[in-house]
């Protein structure tokens, strides 16, 4: 009996313990960045106003070790902690909801403009609009992207950029091949590298949501340069997905998939796949991002074989245009923030936006390697002397940056998105014709204007 | 009278004691599987009654997302991806596992050695596996093609493009699946095997059995429950397969390797943020699960049974 009650005993200690410990986990959401404590350092200042401890930053694409260093300054100077939380774009909305759903804390959140639109639609995110004043500090096209409705959601951030059509000279050097400038001679030099064993296009088509930047330059062409400016159309119901313009970029589509310009097993291809087709010399071409730049570098590609052309039309006479952004990231505020909060955090978004921490985040001393130059959201922040231009990024950035057109999934609604890049896909695939993806698309956004989607509408939140 | 009534109270105040021993015992775990498993599967089914978004207040809307289901076509096809890799799957790792265990439990030098290799692959990441067998399986720099390249098999201009062919994909998926879950089987048959006495060979041999009737008539019934336990394990693995698919595939090409948990996923964190519906076909496959593997038991009873 005794020897029960002991039992008995410690079996309570262990389940009393087995709970204490289940419940004392970390206050702060899982990820953050750790902070240095500053009470520790005795030479911190005394607190002396009043206010937040403590501001949750959500980063959609930034390493915790970036956040930390950038935010130190600010944190000394307001005498709180930052906590961020970082992660991928691909998994930044799940984590939100995760949060959000935890019920814990969130202030500022860094996010792009998909992202933007999709949580200033859902009431997530907060118009800036008359809370920012130094919107001067920024281009224009970049306030752009983020103004949904009548209001600012974001202050823009980050750099410009987007995709291109790299090409390797060597490689048309050496078969005595012309770089494409039409789909004739796209179709000649199709052939003719064929009979080396090289496909014309390099793709990562296994990452389904790469393909529809393709059809963004296709679409850029066969609406005459007006890609933006028709799909709000389609998306205010004044035009539809099958009209002849947004059909023909996704036949030009089914052509180059099922003739054979791009590389066999493209829809099996991831990025790194894709790219290492192109750098392996299995491609003459590749429409790929101006951040692939520096993987292209470090793949072995020197100037001999690496260059970008803005030349080529899939229709004639068409005005060649690009697809991508300028200020890839907005800052924006948590509609949800506690009130105390708010002021603190608009200092934050402020501080992170302007032009010395752009320019230190990119260029900073923290950095290993310092990134190549960038076309920046802020219109003083100074790319550093001693950073070198890279002869394509500095093409990239003459010749590309002014024909590029926003993304054209940073308008449409997510279901949309998804149904174009596994549409896309099946048409490069020839399982299915550019009609058939077209009206199944636009039966998509028929949907949803059932269900009362109206492009314009944000949340009155 | 008096002596049978301190008996039977001392008797009830023992089984008392016992119970009380017992239950305080289960406590704990009882405890955790309420909190972790009871809780959660009911606040599910809570949520499958709703409209929800993941991020605004949930909507109630009766049973609206299981109606919604039985007519949706991409549940129904992606559970016919979950059949195909299903039936081949659990088929394969459980002949194989067997077969495998059968000749590892026999006494012959690096008899450990050949278990552990076997058991490798279980013990890696699934997203290591993952991508190494999407490197493997590349259609212009994978191993697999440059073996058949060498051999004069295929073509480099017309390479077999596996992951990126529909008719092919599944298949590549299976047989990675196989490859690494094989050897966590063929530890459960193992320890199957080793509990089987060996009276019961020496009396086969007795009565005159060769080694194939020893098998068929002594070890696979003595197995009966351990075949069961691990047809449960691939059948339930075969019908959330998740992580491999993600890693190699993301469901695609054309959605041909598109599961019902890759749905799921998809309908919950993908364009629509349906949090209600993706519950409401979770609920749906627990319980497609709970009836297979009923079937599945009651099948294996009876044949224990009948035998």
């Amino acid at each position: 009996m005794k020897k029960n009650i002991i039992l008995l005993r410690t079996l309570i200690l262990l389940l009393v313990m087995a709970l204490l410990t289940a419940c004392s986990g970390p206050s702060q959401p899982s990820g953050g960045t750790q902070q240095p404590s500053k009470s520790e350092d005795p030479g911190e200042k005394t607190p002396t106003q009043k206010g937040p401890t403590e501001l949750v930053y959500y980063s959609a694409g930034k390493l915790e070790n970036e956040v930390t260093e950038i935010v130190k300054e600010f944190e000394k100077a307001n005498n709180v902690k930052i906590t961020g939380v970082c992660t991928t774009s691909e998994e930044f909305v799940q984590v939100v909801m995760v949060a959000i759903n935890g019920g814990q804390q969130i202030d500022v959140m860094d996010i792009n403009g998909q992202d933007a639109r999709a949580f200033a639609t859902k009431g997530l995110i907060q118009p800036l609009t008359d809370k920012v004043t130094y919107w001067d500090r920024f281009h224009e096209a970049s306030i752009k992207q983020y103004t949904f409705g009548d209001e600012i959601y974001g202050v823009p951030t980050g750099d410009a950029g987007g995709m291109v059509m790299y090409y390797n000279p060597s490689l048309f050097k050496k078969y005595d091949v012309k770089v494409p400038t039409n789909m004739q001679e796209l179709a000649e030099a199709k052939e003719k590298f064929a009979e080396h064993g090289i496909a014309m296009f390099a793709h990562c088509g296994g990452t389904i949501y790469m393909w529809p930047s393709w059809y963004f330059m296709l679409f850029a062409q066969t609406s005459g340069g007006k890609p933006v400016e028709r799909t709000i159309e389609i998306l205010e119901g004044k035009a539809k997905f099958t009209d002849a313009d947004s059909l023909e970029a996704m036949k030009i589509l089914e052509k180059l998939g099922t003739e054979g310009y791009f590389q066999p097993g493209v829809n099996a291809a991831d990025r790194i796949a894709g790219e290492q087709v192109f750098i392996k010399e299995q491609t003459a071409m590749t429409y790929a991002g101006s951040w692939q730049l520096e993987g292209f570098r470090s793949g072995g590609m020197d100037e001999e074989k690496l260059d970008i052309t803005v030349d080529l039309q899939f229709v004639d006479g068409a005005q060649v245009r690009n697809t991508g952004s300028v200020g890839s990231h907005a800052l924006t505020l948590y509609s949800k923030i506690k009130p105390e909060n708010t002021d603190l955090a608009l200092k934050l978004i402020d501080y992170l936006s302007s032009d010395e921490i752009i320019e230190y985040w990119y260029w900073g001393d923290y950095r290993e390697e310092k990134s190549a130059p960038r076309a920046l959201a802020n219109k003083n922040a100074k790319v550093p002397e001693e950073v070198l231009m890279d002869p394509v990024f500095q093409k990239y950035a003459e010749k590309s940056t002014p024909v590029t057109d926003t993304w054209l999934d940073w308008y449409w609604p997510p279901e949309v998105t998804k149904a174009f890049q596994e549409q896309i896909q099946m048409v490069v695939g020839g399982q299915t014709s550019a009609e058939e993806a077209m009206a199944y698309i636009q039966s998509v956004l028929d949907e949803l204007y059932a269900e009362g989607y109206d492009f314009h509408a944000v949340s009155a939140d | 009278m008096l002596r049978l009534g301190t008996d039977t109270k001392q008797h009830y105040k023992k089984s008392l004691q016992d119970n009380v021993i017992a239950y305080t015992l289960v406590l704990p775990t009882l405890i955790f599987f309420v909190i972790f498993t009871v809780y959660p599967f009911l606040n599910a089914f809570i949520i499958s009654l709703t409209k929800w978004d993941g991020f605004n207040d949930p909507v109630f809307i009766g049973i609206n997302n299981f109606k919604k289901l039985i007519n949706d076509k991409d549940v129904w096809n992606s559970l016919s991806k979950n059949l195909q890799f299903m039936v081949f799957t659990v088929s394969a790792k459980v002949i194989l596992g067997f077969i495998i265990a059968f000749f590892l439990n026999q006494k012959f030098r690096g008899v450990t050695f050949f278990r552990a290799i076997f058991f490798m692959p279980v013990i890696m990441s699934f997203v290591a596996i993952g991508l190494l067998w999407k490197y493997i399986f590349n259609p212009n720099y994978g191993l697999i093609n440059s073996i058949l390249f060498k051999l004069g098999l295929s073509a480099p201009g017309n390479p077999i493009t596996w992951l990126g062919d529909p008719s092919l994909a599944m298949w590549c998926i299976i047989i990675v699946d196989i490859w690494r879950w094989t050897g966590y089987h063929v530890v459960l048959f193992l320890a199957g095997l080793q509990t089987i006495p060996t009276e019961i060979y020496e009396a086969a041999t007795v009565d005159g059995a060769n080694e194939w009737q020893k098998v068929r008539h002594v070890t696979i019934p003595q197995m009966y429950g351990i075949i069961l336990t691990n047809m449960i394990f691939c059948l339930t693995g075969a019908l959330s397969v998740f992580d491999l698919i993600f890693t190699m595939t993301l469901g695609g090409p054309y959605n041909s390797t598109k599961t019902i948990a890759l749905y799921v996923y998809e309908t919950s964190f993908g364009a629509r943020n349906q949090f209600g519906y993706a519950t409401a076909i979770n609920i749906f496959i627990f319980f497609i699960v709970l009836i297979i593997t009923g079937v599945m038991i009651y099948l294996m009873n009876r044949a224990r049974d009948n035998k």
